[in-house]
């Protein structure tokens, strides 16, 4: 298994997730998906079971907090880091383990 | 017009009662002389005088027909009987004297003097009647011989006296009674006067009250936005205007008297309300404050008929008899449907903006932290100094927009507080650091009296952080080069107070009241030139009251300013 940290990206927008993709690679982890809508996130974190996954919060088909809670409840994906980010002033108390920096 | 009795003496007119008297007088005289005249050899003794007899009786009803007025009347009452008594003096005198037939033609003009009110009248009638007995003596200017003339002249008086006293009291008893049945029927006109301006009364207050009542239901009828329905203490409906026809689409026939305000409510809201305030019904939990004579608005929901809901602001308020009992409920509802959905609207527009001004912001601080970090190919100094105010001033919207957005939540009541047990001298002391690179670029020395021990309070550090960044930021501004801010963090029973003294600019004293609204900005800030859009103070004030505490200010221009936060002690507070 490979050492470096496997990341997933999801955001819808284009420039956000270049910029992610950029940040990813600069801090040496391995960039295993850049999605950018919710289904292909669920698809691909199941599929590549990375060690993180950095979701946006408003993303077409899922939204960042469906996909993190389905993953949550998937036993494969115990001990995965998820990083929710959002842009907006949503609520996102009620999720723990979810720091949100905008 | 009221009739009532009237006296004969008003029905014949008084002035011609006396009139009618001396006429019953004249015409026996007149009989008398046509008798006399007739027997002329054996009755009359004195032609002359029985002329002069019947020219005083002539001038007797020409003076009672002539005579009037208020003050003739006695005039009226006197003159007529006085002078018959001088005519038939004269006619006995003429008509052989004492042996005259006609001496009882005197008891006529007597009785008429005598029936007059008061015992004088009848003594002046005697004395009239003596004079008339005597006259034929007076004319001939001696005194009777024959003692019983002198007998004759007592005699016949002391009968008519007798009479005289008589008449006079049954005429006395006779005006009292017309004078208290005049004085009945005055006191019946009086009283149905007093009756009649009663009823007019009455019926002017009755026009009043119905021009009112017309007037209520004018007003209950064009209210046509808001349905207005009033009820007994049960909640059977008695009053359903046109806004609660168009809001329910039921007709007052469908309701009044048949349906219970309650039916027109979301039974499980009216259930839900029950159980939240204890009471027996949901209809006691609709009516439980107006029953205790206030009004209450709250929003609800009605139910129509055909099962199709609006949501209602409802007013419900007692209704009072005159004296005061709550004798039934009257329900205020204004379709709150447009209201709700511009709330919604409001909310989706925060949201959308949230993120459409936020995402493209983000992008451009990533990438500027891209390029002022790309050490492939490290920028000149100069090009950092550039970047470096590109990036400040992005940071600063964002600020911008996140200030905004929370003082839409803040509004729209959705701001929500991640409440836990924390540490509040360790949130005053990150915001005290913080503010320190700005505070010592700006020449003004931040000192903070926080405790080192910490200071538990239940609230959210996220936000309560927020507003003291705000508050000692703000006082960082409005602190000219020299001078002090001081924060301090004080703990008593009743609650924890931070404080932020500043010896800045001060806000002049009628402008601190408007210091929380949002976008204002003081006279002071403008002048001097310190940025900033007003929201900062409306946020904290946000903060501070989401967390049940207060804030308050005391400033005196030129001297400087003290906020103070105070929250209460913990246990209030339910995390």
């Amino acid at each position: 298994m490979d050492a470096r940290v496997q990341v997933v990206i999801a955001d819808d927008d284009d420039d956000i997730r270049l910029l992610m993709e950029i940040a990813v690679r600069k801090a040496g982890m391995d960039l295993v998906g850049a999605v950018a809508d919710g289904p292909s996130a669920l698809e691909t974190i199941r599929r590549t079971i990375p060690s993180l996954v950095v979701l946006d919060v408003s993303m077409p088909g899922l939204t960042g907090l469906d996909v993190c809670a389905a993953v949550r409840s998937d036993p494969r994906c115990a001990g995965m880091k998820i990083l929710v980010l959002s842009a907006g002033v949503d609520r996102l108390h009620s999720l723990a383990d979810s720091p949100a920096e905008p | 017009v009221i009739s009532h009795p009237v006296p004969l003496v008003q029905r014949f007119g008084a002035h011609r009662i006396p009139l009618m008297f001396q006429l019953v007088s004249a015409s026996v005289y007149a009989l008398c002389v046509v008798v006399a005249l007739a027997f002329r050899q054996t009755l009359v003794t004195d032609l002359v005088l029985v002329g002069l007899s019947a020219a005083v009786m002539a001038i007797a009803i020409v003076l009672s027909a002539v005579i009037r007025g208020r003050h003739g009347e006695v005039l009226q009452w006197l003159v007529g009987p006085f002078l018959t008594l001088l005519s038939i003096g004269l006619l006995r005198a003429g008509t052989g004297a004492m042996t005259s037939i006609f001496t009882p033609l005197v008891v006529l003009p007597m009785l008429m003097i005598a029936a007059r009110d008061g015992r004088r009248w009848i003594a002046l009638a005697l004395a009239a009647v003596v004079a008339t007995i005597l006259l034929p003596f007076a004319l001939e200017l001696r005194m009777p011989a024959d003692p019983l003339v002198w007998l004759e002249s007592l005699t016949t008086p002391l009968v008519l006296a007798v009479t005289a006293i008589l008449v006079n009291a049954f005429a006395g008893q006779a005006r009292r009674h017309i004078a208290s049945i005049g004085a009945l029927a005055d006191e019946r006109v009086r009283m149905l006067e007093e009756a009649v301006a009663t009823s007019a009364a009455l019926a002017r207050t009755a026009d009043r009250l119905l021009a009112a009542d017309q007037f209520t239901r004018g007003v209950l009828d064009a209210v046509t936005e808001q349905s207005v329905i009033g009820t007994d203490l049960d909640g059977l409906i008695d009053v359903w205007n046109p806004g609660a026809e168009r809001l329910l689409r039921l007709s007052p026939h469908e309701t009044q008297g048949h349906r219970h305000v309650h039916e027109f409510h979301d039974p499980h809201e009216l259930e839900s309300r029950k159980e939240q305030r204890g009471v027996a019904t949901g209809y006691d939990g609709l009516i439980e404050v107006a029953r205790q004579g206030r009004a209450e608005v709250l929003d609800w929901t009605y139910r129509r008929d055909d099962g199709t809901t609006v949501p209602v602001r409802v007013a419900v308020t007692p209704r009072l008899d005159r004296e005061g009992v709550t004798i039934g409920f009257i329900f205020v509802a204004t379709d709150i449907t447009e209201l709700l959905a511009s709330a919604r609207l409001k909310d989706e527009f925060i949201s959308l903006i949230s993120h459409e001004l936020r995402t493209p912001l983000s992008s451009i601080l990533g990438y500027l932290e891209l390029l002022r970090d790309d050490e492939g190919d490290p920028l000149s100094e100069e090009q950092l100094s550039y970047l470096a105010v590109a990036e400040r001033n992005a940071h600063r919207l964002l600020r911008l927009v996140g200030e905004l957005l929370f003082t839409a939540q803040i509004e729209s009541g959705q701001l929500s507080l991640a409440v836990r047990d924390m540490d509040l001298g360790g949130v005053l002391r990150a915001s005290v650091e913080s503010a320190s690179p700005t505070a010592a670029s700006a020449g003004v020395h931040l000192h903070s009296e926080a405790p080192t021990d910490p200071v538990h309070v239940v609230g959210d550090p996220v936000r309560l952080g927020q507003a003291c960044d705000n508050l000692i930021s703000n006082a960082v501004k409005f602190t000219p080069r020299g001078g002090d801010v001081t924060v301090a963090l004080s703990s008593t029973g009743g609650g924890t107070v931070i404080s932020v003294r500043d010896t800045g600019l001060g806000i002049p004293a009628h402008e601190v009241d408007k210091l929380y609204e949002r976008f204002f900005r003081a006279s002071t800030a403008v002048r001097n030139a310190v940025p900033g859009i007003g929201l900062g103070l409306s946020i904290t004030k946000g903060i501070v009251e989401a967390h049940g505490g207060t804030l308050d200010v005391s400033s005196e221009e030129g001297v400087g300013t003290v906020f103070s936060i105070t929250l209460p002690a913990p246990a209030v507070l339910t995390p």
